[in-house]
């Protein structure tokens, strides 16, 4: 059965006509055309899903998108603001913290949900937070560099409710 | 000790940005029109 749903997406209303039993990844991939967010394991393993749900981290393939409607949701097309690429998306690029760029999406989105709670993170904790992000190029020295590397400062806390990193808090609200 | 333009200077990657926003696309990002999907039906 097909259902209207409002869904709030990088800061615009949507409202699209798919079947119920629609996770938000295929909402997100195949509805609304945004396929900055990948399905790696479609199994809630690999964090490639990763999108921002009220500024918590979550896996989109385990998520129903009817039970989104009335939350903010970011990906990674959301963080780029008039063109200007978000600081942790300019660490990646210039940490060389991207190989083949499927996992960078989630680890990116998982990345923002951590240092807004953890403004100054050692590396142990970075490594904590993406854990439940896999990287198949096993870029990861690279990657936590770059996430260490980020000011905090200079980027602003944004939107509501900003959750904390790490895969723990990426399955609550799976239906 | 001669300088070189490319050689032992740091390159920007080519699609980093692509990678890094979302825009690049995979294969399995492609859509076009009229597109079929197929799959592989194998003996168990």
């Amino acid at each position: 059965m097909k259902h209207i749903l409002k869904l709030h997406v990088n800061g615009e209303e949507f409202e699209v006509l798919a079947a119920t039993h629609k996770t938000l990844l295929e909402v997100l991939r195949e509805d609304l055309g945004l396929t900055g967010t990948k399905r790696g394991c479609d199994l809630g393993t690999c964090g490639a899903c990763t999108v921002l749900i009220d500024g918590k981290p979550q896996l989109s393939c385990l998520i129903l998108a009817v039970s989104t409607q009335g939350k903010e949701i970011t990906t990674i097309e959301g963080l780029a603001q008039n063109g200007e690429l978000h600081p942790l998306q300019k660490a990646f690029v210039e940490k060389g913290a991207i190989q083949c760029g499927f996992c960078t999406p989630g680890m990116i989105l998982t990345a923002k949900a951590f240092l807004n709670e953890h403004p100054h993170p050692s590396e142990a904790e970075v490594r904590q937070a993406i854990s439940g992000n896999l990287c198949r190029c096993t870029g990861y020295v690279k990657i936590v560099e770059a996430i260490i590397s980020v000011d905090r400062e200079s980027f602003p806390l944004k939107g509501r409710g900003q959750g904390r990193g790490g895969r723990h808090s990426k399955t609550g609200t799976a239906q | 000790v001669k300088e070189y333009e490319i050689i032992g200077k740091p390159l920007p990657r080519i699609d980093g940005i692509e990678k890094a926003t979302g825009e690049g696309k995979f294969t399995v990002d492609m859509v076009l029109p009229g597109m079929l999907h197929g799959k592989f039906l194998r003996s168990p």
